[in-house]
């Protein structure tokens, strides 16, 4: 029995090294030694990708779990040193995205008619060229993120599929299907500005880093702008977060929502849950109404469909709800449903949410497409 | 009619039964491969699996790189589970438990939740399809050899069943301890795990489950004899040679390791390893375990496949999860079966 046992666990042993040595391409250095580079990016708040200019127009670039992927110009060779390396020909013309903030990460690339595929199941699509071609049937929808229909990508050819991080169990069946992927961890970023600067990287793919940097640029400098309106001035209290089923979801202080929060001159009531941690903190309906009492606002994290008058948010969660602060002073606000869809305007989001805030700054600020104001239960 | 014919009879209603299951096998097989979101024609389809068309690359790829590896992988694992719920319940003489009772799934589950849950939080990124994998067959492998380790302490049967379970229960307090505390993105990707699929199948993953699983699908054909021993008792076993406290840690080890492979790639499959073995006995009309072991392979694998199939197409592009068509498809079946019968199923 024991020898039974013994030749067994050597055979799991041994299948699952065989198994696992073609995974070239996860973290690994396969040659190259950054030969031929002239120049790198310059990245301003982030550091979860990486850029490099190589000659002839071509790239290095590290996505966001490390994986170094080459991009060639469709006219030139592949430098001998990168023959290893994962390939991308640019400028792209057909990309698959598998979330919607991807989409509007394409629109300062001017790009987002590269899209031929989706795999979010959103109804609510907000950049209108992308709208026009579902409905004319020119993108099309390849099922849910996790388990994709591997056969319609095959068949579209993507020159790249952008996999967000949070689905990037889909790399090795990309891998095995010899699909260029790259993993984008924006998301994951601690900064909304980093998050934002992800555009910079997608520029790479349709050569259009100069003008997507100058576009970034002029974002940073409205941003400036946007930080000295309320330089000085007392900063409202800022609740953020989801009710459900008797939890309250917030992003934690660590998280780019926070940072956000900071930026408009708002002051996060929960500043003192996970400075370090970039996602979002599960917390008890106790902990969120005694930090939310005191909130001179509050955004309810989800879409209007959740949010037909400030009755739904006490609904969802307990009854005392409806005595915190923004819910009797008519302060909540939720997300528009294409919030999500316009990371490309970050520096816009944050001024709106600093007109909600101050809205004495901003008298006239009637136009809301980030926020939408939660009617008041009657 | 005397006991000869009646044999002779029987055989013919085996080999007959076992026809129309390797038939309907086989048809099932050839649609997993024929069908799908790209439409390539049945003869398309047999040249490229004989080489004979290497123009249409689409097409070829679609068939060599995602159809077959997925139809071979939901056949394997199909035909494991079973076999590992059979021989489970076999051992445990109990027609109500499955390949996940000693907690060999919770313990793939629990080293998955590990990884997914607490990922993000501990600034691991990198959640690669390898590394699940490698944590799943740990967590597995590590409640076997718990397992196997207080089966040749206990002698009772009852009471390894009663701490499998509680093994079970340890993992899924742990598991739940952890969603309580993970980051919303994460328990995404941890439910979806959970809820199996047969969509990451790559030729590696084929290659590892067909090396570790066939040699203990064939051999578990060897032991038929011992396992109709034990169908009497312990007892009885003994008193026939069966070297008992063996043969009971074979059992375990062989049915751990067919679930905790198949827990590795597919992520936790319910039903089948359940279901099957009872499909069996109710088609095969017998407890034999030199019928059931062969028969409950076939099925297993059929079954599986046909569920995987529909899985797949049934609201395609989306796909369902694996857990929940098989227990759709099967449950129906088992109490439809069970009603026409009209006897015990013990």
């Amino acid at each position: 029995m024991r020898k039974l046992s013994l030749g067994i666990c050597f055979i799991l042993i041994l299948s699952l090294l065989v198994g696992c040595g073609n995974t070239t391409t996860q973290n690994e250095d396969v040659g190259g030694d950054n030969v031929g580079i002239i120049s790198s990016m310059e990245l301003k708040y982030t550091s979860s990708f990486d850029v490099k200019f190589l000659e002839d127009g071509n790239k290095l670039i590290t996505d966001g779990i490390g994986r170094e992927i080459l991009l060639v110009q469709r006219d030139a060779e592949i430098p001998e040193e990168y023959k290893d390396f994962p390939v991308i020909h640019i400028p792209v013309e057909k990309v698959v995205v598998t979330s919607e903030t991807q989409g509007s990460m394409l629109e300062p690339s001017k790009a987002v008619g590269t899209i031929i595929g989706y795999t979010e199941n959103i109804n609510d699509w907000y950049l209108e060229e992308l709208k026009e071609n579902i409905e004319t049937g020119k993108v099309e929808f390849l099922g849910g993120g996790e388990s994709p229909d591997y056969e319609k990508i095959k068949e579209l050819s993507p020159d790249v599929v952008l996999v967000d991080a949070g689905l990037q169990q889909i790399g090795d069946k990309l891998d095995a299907l010899g699909i260029p992927y790259i993993i984008d961890s924006s998301d994951w970023e601690a900064d909304p500005m980093a998050r934002m600067e992800w555009i910079k990287l997608f520029a790479c793919f349709y050569n259009m880093e100069d003008e997507v940097i100058a576009y970034f640029d002029r974002g940073v400098e409205k941003l400036k702008d946007i930080e000295e309106r309320v330089k000085g001035l007392e900063q409202p209290k800022v609740s953020w977060g989801f009710l459900f089923t008797g939890k309250a979801f917030v992003p934690y202080a660590g998280s780019y929502v926070s940072k956000h929060i900071e930026l408009a001159g708002g002051d996060y009531v929960f500043k003192d849950i996970g400075p370090d941690k970039t996602h979002t903190a599960t917390i008890t309906m106790e902990e969120f109404y005694t930090a939310g009492q005191v909130a001179d606002v509050y955004i309810s994290s989800g879409p209007p469909a959740y949010h037909t008058s400030t009755q739904d948010i006490v609904d969802r969660s307990i009854p005392i709800m409806a005595d915190m602060k923004p819910i009797k002073e008519d302060a909540v606000w939720c997300y528009q449903p294409w919030y999500y869809q316009l990371v490309h305007e970050t520096p816009e989001a944050i001024e709106e949410l600093q007109a909600i805030l101050y809205p004495e700054l901003y008298p006239d600020y009637n136009d809301f497409r980030f926020y939408w104001k939660v009617p008041l239960a009657e | 009619m005397n006991y000869q014919e009646v044999l002779k009879k029987r055989h013919r209603k085996y080999i007959i039964i076992y026809l129309i299951l390797s038939i309907l096998l086989i048809t099932l097989f050839i649609s997993s491969i024929s069908l799908g979101t790209i439409s390539v024609s049945f003869k398309e389809v047999i040249d490229i699996l004989l080489g004979k068309s290497r123009d249409n690359v689409i097409a070829n790829s679609v068939v060599k790189d995602i159809r077959l590896p997925r139809g071979l992988g939901a056949m394997l694992s199909g035909a494991a589970l079973s076999l590992a719920g059979l021989l489970m319940q076999i051992f445990f003489q109990n027609p109500i438990v499955d390949p996940f009772v000693l907690g060999i799934s919770s313990g793939a589950t629990l080293m998955v939740g590990l990884v997914t849950l607490t990922g993000i939080t501990l600034g691991i990124a990198n959640t690669s399809p390898y590394i699940l994998v490698i944590a799943a067959l740990i967590g597995s492998i590590g409640v076997m050899f718990i397992i196997t380790g207080i089966a040749s302490k206990v002698k009772n049967i009852i009471t390894l069943l009663v701490i499998g379970l509680m093994l079970g229960y340890l993992c899924s307090a742990i598991i739940n301890i952890l969603v309580a505390f993970a980051e919303k993105e994460s328990i995404r990707n941890f439910v979806v795990w959970t809820m199996g699929s047969f969509s990451g199948f790559t030729w590696d993953r084929v290659v590892v489950l067909a090396i570790v699983s066939i040699p203990i699908i064939v051999s578990s054909l060897l032991i038929s004899k011992p396992l109709n021993a034990l169908l009497l008792g312990e007892d009885y076993a003994k008193s026939m040679g069966v070297k008992i406290k063996g043969f009971r840690l074979t059992i375990i080890f062989l049915s751990s390791v067919l679930t905790g492979i198949v827990t590795a790639f597919s992520g936790p499959v319910a039903f089948i390893g359940l279901a099957v073995p009872h499909l069996a006995r109710l088609c095969f009309g017998t407890d034999d375990n030199r019928v059931l072991i062969p028969g409950a392979i076939l099925l297993g694998a059929t079954l599986t496949v046909f569920c995987d199939l529909l899985a797949r197409l049934a609201l395609s592009p989306v796909e369902l999860p694996i857990s929940a068509v098989t227990s759709f498809v099967g449950a129906p079946i088992i109490i439809y079966l069970l009603m026409q019968r009209r006897e015990s199923i013990s």
